[in-house]
């Protein structure tokens, strides 16, 4: 199972704050398939975090890694 | 002094506090500084939580949370830069989590140096970087208890 931890307003577009997936070949197929059961996300910005660092790059994944899904940030 | 400096540096510290921060807070950390005899200047922001209007409805709190890992991760990153960039004697950082009211405080950065220009440039640098890389988010809870998501200017 892949982890995925939602941050901000994504957490009202998935219901809730943590949510596992099957789906990890790759964390743009696993990214994928999360955008096709919540179609929301497609038009949310967010950055994506690997086991808490931020990464802009498709990566394999592993079982029981951490994907973090932040929209853009809002502290202060 | 440097030794000392060194050992402080090496574990990211908390930075959240739950609710608001209180003024008390901010005072007696003034006060903490006084036996400080090397300082010369302080600097302090102070981020207070706006009654903004949106679509014409009010909002009466932010409700603060954050990838609490991640952002200690950043702000000590961050911490460690600006003692690099700058010539400060101490900083500290602090962010609320969960309910700040409008009016209340929910972030308290204060930098201390020799000389006023240090104290000052690098408070400005923390606000604006913590802003930028730390993952905080603010449900921005109006009068009618609907809610949005904060957004940066």
């Amino acid at each position: 199972m892949i982890h995925i931890h939602l941050y901000g307003e994504l957490t009202d577009i998935v219901g809730k704050e943590k949510i596992e997936m099957s789906t990890f070949q790759s964390l743009r197929k696993c990214l994928d398939a999360l955008k096709e059961e919540f179609p929301s996300l497609n038009a949310k910005v967010y950055r994506v975090a690997l086991n808490n660092e931020i990464i802009d790059e498709d990566v394999q994944l592993k079982q029981g890694d951490i994907i973090a899904l932040m929209p853009p940030f809002a502290g202060g | 002094m440097q030794e000392d400096k060194i050992m402080k540096r090496k574990e990211p510290k908390n930075i959240f506090l739950d609710g608001a921060i209180s003024p008390e807070k901010i005072a007696n950390s003034i006060a903490h500084h006084q036996v400080k005899t090397n300082i010369g200047a302080h600097d302090i922001f102070l981020g207070q939580v706006r009654a903004d209007k949106i679509d014409g409805k009010e909002v009466k709190a932010i409700e603060y949370s954050a990838n609490i890992e991640l952002a200690l991760k950043e702000v000590h990153e961050i911490r460690e830069a600006t003692f690099e960039k700058f010539d400060l004697t101490c900083m500290h950082i602090y962010h609320s989590l969960g309910k700040v009211k409008a009016g209340e405080l929910c972030l308290f950065v204060f930098t201390s140096s020799a000389h006023r220009n240090e104290a000052m440039e690098a408070c400005r640098y923390l606000v604006e970087e913590i802003k930028a890389k730390a993952p905080i988010f603010g449900k921005e809870i109006f009068l009618d208890d609907t809610h949005t998501w904060k957004v940066n200017k």
